[in-house]
This record gives structure tokens, C-alpha cells and sequence, in this order.
């Protein structure tokens, strides 16, 4: 059955910002943040209540071409000032967007306190195995023995699988796709979107400019042809994945989310401030 | 507004959608695509589960418009917001 | 016989500094902390733990100062009155934010109690060594103002203000205060919030467009908090009015231009500081009354913090005048100026090695001897010292 379908994500495109966007020809991030718009548009919200905060990177540039409230802050620190942000304004839906170094290089330990808290809010990595901003440095998720613009001889330690890192710090949500699985990729962000937790995705992403090119993957087309191939559903059993990264959700569970638990709290030093102001004592 | 190869330039994604919805009026036309924006990665080309994109040049065409069913992957699969798909056959689940 | 009634009639307190600083934070309209346990503020967070709950904010004890700092900045863009607390070794951590929020221009406190350094140092025991760092800590040409208070009772009183300069200039306001203001006693009795002067934010008009870098007389662009109803892009990149990054030299050159403008064209509401001369007190704006006194004097005492406790105590009973900052920067380079002129001979005091001192010996410009009476081991200045190095120095 046909539908009429205006993009109508491109109302939510900051309408004054020049485009064509920053980021290379086939950047998977602009993929990502197709995506994001349009599970964004699933939700039936103002705008206005949106958050997306990004590091330093170049999915750091991506806040400034969705039309919401939109921050763009320090290397590694996105979740922290996305959790001050949603703190003062629970009402909010909160992304955070950051890339593979920006999220568990110098962003790690920022990363596994947010997960462990549990506070709603959806946070993206952006998995392009590089620092790309900086010319194609390697990063933690960079497969070991990769050459690199700092790893010429190859690299010479493991990669982060970053889901079971998020699921064993305590994360509600946690899924991976690639951007060449869009249709996996916007289910996922909408039922993070809507997920009372905190909410880890990884999207697998091309960088062809430096990390394809300099292992043998020189186009767009090439890197997005290689996650079809070297990705399984995580609903296969591991033996008939043949050796695959899975993709799809690790985990949906419940946890005790950090606003509630707050909530909590705070009735708690309400009612100790009633007993004290009621006995006559001071407060302070 | 068409130049005389049928391709519209637009610049920012207001005036985007104010000519996307001028398109959808045309019954005819399938998709929409905006060259300013387009950077020639033929990711639609190669997605294109019908094989009837082809890239023209600096751009990517239409060859057939038979064949495409209005699946939406060439727009999904778009880094750049480049090309619209008017009529989505959506599949819901 | 304290009873209940009693007490909770009268207005005194027997606090520490810490606890001072906790409760005028909380009377300026903090509602947002996020911040890392460090010896020896950690009390400063121990109170607002339960505190801030009780008026009904967010306290949260995060992983580190840098995300302490971060959430902080996070909670003011959502429109909270935000604020940390740290000390040395957690204020070097914190300087990448404290350039953000001066990029972005996002109001928040941060109150560093200092200890000795560098590095862990000894944590227990006061300086005053972490000015400099206060002003330029964070990297680039960046305006900034700092504070300190040399009471109890004043570090109550400063949180206003710095909530209040914070406010009104969008920009960070760093409390300098140390582990003797931080750790002692002293009655103080509680702020009036009848008589309170809050100063909020500017905000924009809520259906008008908005750009939230433009320029303004003040130079202060309004602030819009996120969730409000306005939409925008907020960033540490240069950027032009709307927010987005700009890389033309006009434009750079236009921002940085404005920010310093929007503070330094102030310094009649920014700097604060009090002459005293004997038994009469004159604030910043009573420079002319204080100059003839200073000129009677036989030396000029400049200081700040708890030094300043020192410098008043050499002064008693001395013919010798007392500058105390509280403002630490920026400084009114002219009228200050002025009054170092006036003055036969001037002593800095502070716990560190001459980082007013340089301040001031260029302020004065060769115009009166100005020397210091330095200490760096943990201790406060004694005021023999001060006394012996302005008469036999």
C-alpha cells in the first residue's frame, strides 16, 4: 500500500544553517543522523524538548544541523553535561552523540558511570574505528594489528567490544547495527527513544576516507558492503553467526532509572525538612 | 524550480521542503533529487534493491521509472539528504 | 538555656566556612551541584547533600571534577543556578570546562578552597597559590572573575555575589577561598532573604526570534534555558551570533572582543574591594576619600583571602592602611592605580610566591615601592612579619 510521504524529517534540519553538510561524500554519520530525525519524528514531540549533546569529533558536528536544543562541548564529556542538562530538565528527551574515542577513550570513564546510573537518555556511538577529525589516528575500536596514522606497524592491542562494555556497566538499552542496516538502525533509536533508561547504541559507521583507505576499503560503497557481510544478527546462535559481530539488541531489561530513584530522594529530605520545621527546629 | 536537466538547487531545508512538496504534486515523478547537496557517493546506486539508479555523472538518474517500486532505500541510505522518494510504499512492522 | 523556641528565633550560627558557603550558595538560588569529594571542600558537598534535597535541587556526586564541572555547566544551560566545589589537584582538572562555559558563556560557580601545591601537596593546610591559575588556568584570551572572601561571615555573603556576577555577565565566577576560611569558626548570622538581591540571567523574548550570541549594549547576550521554547546551538568552536561555527577573522575577532568588553566595561559593578584606615572603611567607590588617608599612613597593606586577616591584624593600632580585594580579578588598573600612588610604601601579603605581587608591582608602575610579605609552607602570614618588613624592610 503507497503512501504520500513528504521527507518530513527535514523540518526537523535547522532551516537557516547552510547545507551540504561538513562531513565527507558517504559519511555514514549523515545516515545516523537521518535516522535519528525520523525516529525523533516517531515520537510526536516538540522540538523544543529535544536534547543532543556531542563531543569533540566528527560526529561532534552533527548537533548543529538537527533543529533542537543542541550543545556541542568538550572531548569525552557529552554525557555529563547531557546528564546536568537532563537533570534540570526531566521533561527533555536527552541524546547524547559521540564517536568511538570520544565515548570510551577519553570519554571511558564517563561512559560506564552513565551507564551504571541509569539516567533516561539515549546515548549514539558513532563506531567508525578511527579518530577521523584528526586525520585517522587509531582508537580503542580500531581491530587489533590495523594500520593507522599512529599505527603504521599496525596496532598492538584489542579492541572494546562496546555493548558488552555498556551491558556490564549497568545499561538498560543496549544494541549495535550499522548504518548500512537503516531500517534496524531507526527501530533501535526509536525504541531507545522510548526506552525509561539509559540507553546505549553503537553504530557501526565508514570512515573510507581513513580507515577504509588504509585497509583496502576506499569508498562508501566498499565499507558499507563489508558490514553486510562481516555482521550477523545477535538472534542467531553464536555457532551460526560464523565468527560474525552481532548486531541487533544485547539487552532490554530493568533497572532502576537514576530520575525516579532521585525523585525518590528528594519527597524523602521534603518530609525530614517538614519534621524539623515542625518541631521548632531550625533550618538550617 | 527545474533547470533544463529536470534537477532543482536548493540551499537550505526550508526551501527544500517548500519544493518537495511542490514535487509530490506531480504524479509522475518518483523521486526528487537537489544537486547542491548531493556529493556523488552513489551509496543510493548501490543500495537500490532494483538496480535502477545509475550514476550520471556527478549525479545519480533514474533509468527506469518501471522499476522502482518507491522502497525508500536510496533516501534512507542518503548521507546528505539529497534524494526524496515521494511516494514511500511503507511496510509496517 | 537553648531551647527550641529559642533557636529557632535567632539568626546566629557558629559555623565553619564551608558550611557558610553551602548555605549562602543555597540563599543565592543554587539548585543544581555536581561535584567530586576533595580535602577541604568535601564539606561544602557533605551539607549539600542533604541541603539541597531539603530545598528541593539536584545534588549529584559524579565520577570525577571534570564531569563534576560538566554537569554543572549542563544543569545552567537547562536554567539552573549551578555551582562546584574543589581544590587544587580537582581545579586543574576542571579548566577544559571552565573555557567552555567561558566560550559559551554559560553562567556557573565554582568555589576552590585552596591547599598547598603543586600536585596532591598537603591537602590540609592553607595557600593561597592557585590565583594565577584561577585567571588563566583555562587555555586562550579568556575574561573571568574571581572572588575571595577573608570571613565566615563573608563567605556566606560571597556566594551571593558570585551567583549574582555570574548571572548577570554569563560567565564562570570562581570563589578563591582557602582551608583556613574553609576549616575555622566564627558566628555569622544568617543573610536577610528580604533584603537579598538576586540577579538573574537576561532571557529573551519567548515568541520573538532569538539569537542567542547577538550583541547588546551591556555586550550580555539574553539567555534562553533549553526546554524553554527556544531552539539553538550551543558550542565551544567560535561561533557568530546564531551559534554556528565561524572560522573569519571578523567574526572571531568581534567575539572576543565583546566578552571582554561585557566585563571590563564594568568593573564599576565588578570589582569590590575595602580601604581601611584606622577605624574608617572605604569601598571601591569612595577612592577619593581614601586617598589622603592612605598618603598619612606610613605603609599600604594589600591583600586578599585569609591573608587579609593577617594584614588587618598588623594594622591594628599602626598607622597602616589596609586594601583588601575582594574582587581578585579582574583589577581596576586605574583606580587602583591611583590609590597605590597615593601610598608611601606598599606590602602584599599572601600564601604563595608573589602572584598578586606582580599585579600589583605593575599596577603601582614605579609610581610607590611596593614589596611582599610572602608565605608559602602552610601557614598564615604572621603579622610581626608584616610589620617588621614595612618598617625595617
Amino acid at each position: 500500500m503507497a503512501e504520500r510521504s513528504a521527507p518530513i524529517f527535514l523540518k526537523y534540519l535547522r532551516p537557516d544553517k547552510d547545507f551540504p553538510t561538513v562531513w565527507c561524500e558517504g559519511c555514514g554519520i549523515g545516515i545516523i543522523l537521518g535516522a535519528i530525525l525520523r525516529a525523533v519524528d516517531g515520537l510526536d514531540i516538540d522540538p523544543a524538548q529535544v536534547g543532543m549533546v556531542s563531543g569533540i569529533g566528527c560526529s561532534g558536528r552533527m548537533p548543529v544541523y538537527a533543529d533542537f536544543c543542541t550543545m556541542h562541548v568538550t572531548h569525552g564529556r557529552a554525557l555529563s553535561f547531557a546528564t546536568g542538562l537532563k537533570m534540570a530538565r526531566p521533561e527533555m528527551k536527552v541524546m547524547a552523540v559521540m564517536g568511538d574515542g570520544d565515548a570510551v577513550a577519553i570519554g571511558g570513564n564517563h561512559f560506564i558511570h552513565a551507564a551504571r546510573r541509569n539516567l533516561e537518555m539515549v546515548a549514539v556511538v558513532v563506531n567508525n574505528m578511527t579518530y577521523g577529525m584528526t586525520g585517522g589516528q587509531f582508537s580503542p575500536t580500531t581491530p587489533m594489528g590495523d594500520p593507522s596514522y599512529t599505527s603504521a606497524y599496525g596496532t598492538v592491542e584489542p579492541a572494546f567490544d562496546i555493548p558488552v562494555l555498556a551491558v556490564a556497566s549497568g545499561a538498560s538499552f543496549v544494541a549495535r547495527t550499522t548504518v548500512y542496516h537503516v531500517m534496524e538502525m531507526q527501530k533501535i533509536f526509536a525504541r531507545a527513544l522510548a526506552k525509561k533508561g539509559f540507553s546505549v547504541i553503537e553504530v557501526i559507521t565508514n570512515c573510507h576516507t581513513y580507515y577504509g583507505k588504509m585497509t583496502g576499503m576506499k569508498t562508501a560503497v566498499d565499507m558499507l558492503r563489508w558490514m553486510k557481510e562481516a555482521t550477523a544478527p545477535i538472534t542467531l546462535a553464536e555457532d551460526r553467526r560464523e565468527g560474525k559481530m552481532p548486531r541487533g539488541v544485547f539487552v532490554d531489561r530493568e533497572m532502576p532509572e537514576y530520575l525516579e530513584s532521585y525523585m525518590g530522594l528528594l519527597e524523602r529530605a521534603r518530609e525530614d525538612k517538614e519534621r524539623l520545621v515542625a518541631a521548632g527546629l531550625p533550618v538550617p | 524550480m527545474k533547470n533544463e536537466s529536470g534537477w532543482v538547487a536548493p540551499s537550505t531545508p526550508e526551501h527544500v521542503l517548500g519544493l518537495v512538496e511542490e514535487a509530490m504534486k506531480d504524479d509522475e515523478q518518483l523521486i526528487m533529487l537537489h544537486p547542491d547537496w548531493c556529493k556523488s557517493c552513489a551509496l543510493c546506486v548501490d543500495v537500490c534493491p532494483k538496480d535502477c539508479l545509475e550514476m550520471d555523472g556527478p549525479l545519480p538518474r533514474l533509468t527506469d521509472a518501471k522499476l522502482c517500486t518507491s522502497c525508500g532505500m536510496c533516501e534512507y541510505l542518503c548521507p546528505d539528504f539529497a534524494i526524496h522518494v515521494l511516494k514511500l510504499r511503507w511496510q509496517k512492522g | 538555656m537553648i531551647t527550641a523556641e529559642n533557636t529557632a528565633l535567632s539568626l546566629d550560627r557558629f559555623w565553619d566556612g564551608n558550611r557558610a558557603c553551602a548555605e549562602g550558595a543555597l540563599m543565592a538560588g543554587l539548585r543544581f551541584y555536581g561535584g567530586y569529594p576533595i580535602t577541604p571542600s568535601t564539606e561544602i558537598a557533605e551539607f549539600l547533600s542533604w541541603r539541597l534535597p531539603q530545598e528541593g535541587g539536584v545534588f549529584m556526586q559524579v565520577e570525577d571534577e571534570i564531569a563534576g564541572l560538566a554537569t554543572c555547566i549542563g544543569a545552567s544551560q537547562g536554567g539552573m543556578k549551578a555551582m562546584t566545589a574543589t581544590s587544587g589537584p580537582g581545579f586543574s582538572l576542571m579548566q577544559e570546562n571552565i573555557g567552555f562555559a567561558c566560550m559559551a558563556e554559560i553562567p556557573v560557580v565554582i568555589v576552590n578552597v585552596q591547599r598547598m601545591g603543586p600536585s596532591t601537596g598537603q591537602p590540609t593546610r592553607p595557600a593561597q597559590g592557585d590565583l594565577m591559575q584561577a585567571i588563566w588556568g583555562t587555555h586562550g584570551d579568556h575574561p573571568i572573575i574571581v572572588i575571595s572572601p577573608s570571613s565566615v561571615q563573608e563567605m556566606m555573603a560571597i556566594m551571593v555575589r558570585a551567583f549574582n556576577l555570574s548571572e548577570r555577565f554569563r560567565t564562570p565566577v570562581i570563589v578563591l577561598t582557602d582551608e583556613v576560611i574553609a576549616h575555622m569558626r566564627e558566628r555569622v548570622t544568617l543573610l536577610d532573604p528580604a533584603s537579598l538581591e538576586l540577579w538573574e540571567r537576561p532571557t529573551p523574548e519567548k515568541d520573538l526570534p532569538y539569537l542567542p550570541y547577538a550583541d547588546t549594549p551591556s555586550g550580555v547576550p539574553p539567555m534562553a534555558a533549553f526546554g524553554d521554547g527556544h531552539r539553538y546551538h550551543v558550542t565551544g568552536l567560535f561561533h557568530d551570533e546564531h551559534g554556528f561555527p565561524v572560522v573569519s577573522e571578523a567574526a572571531m575577532d568581534a567575539w572576543t572582543r565583546r566578552v571582554f568588553r561585557k566585563i571590563e566595561d564594568h568593573l564599576d559593578v565588578v570589582c569590590a574591594w575595602e580601604v581601611r584606615v584606622g577605624d574608617q572603611v572605604f569601598g571601591a567607590h569612595q577612592i577619593d576619600h581614601a586617598l589622603s588617608a592612605i598618603a598619612a599612613c606610613e605603609a599600604l597593606i594589600v591583600s586578599y583571602g585569609a591573608s587579609a586577616r593577617s594584614a588587618v591584624a598588623a594594622a591594628a593600632g599602626r598607622p597602616f592602611a589596609t586594601l583588601r580585594l575582594q574582587t581578585v580579578w579582574p583589577l581596576d588598573d586605574k583606580r587602583l592605580g591611583n590609590l597605590l600612588a597615593a601610598s608611601r610604601q606598599t606590602l602584599v601579603v599572601e600564601m604563595n610566591r608573589g602572584q598578586m605581587l606582580r599585579e600589583i608591582q605593575r599596577i603601582a608602575g614605579g609610581r610607590s615601592p611596593v614589596r611582599g610579605v610572602l608565605r608559602w609552607d602552610g601557614e598564615l602570614v604572621r603579622p610581626a612579619d608584616i610589620v617588621a618588613e614595612a618598617r625595617h624592610g
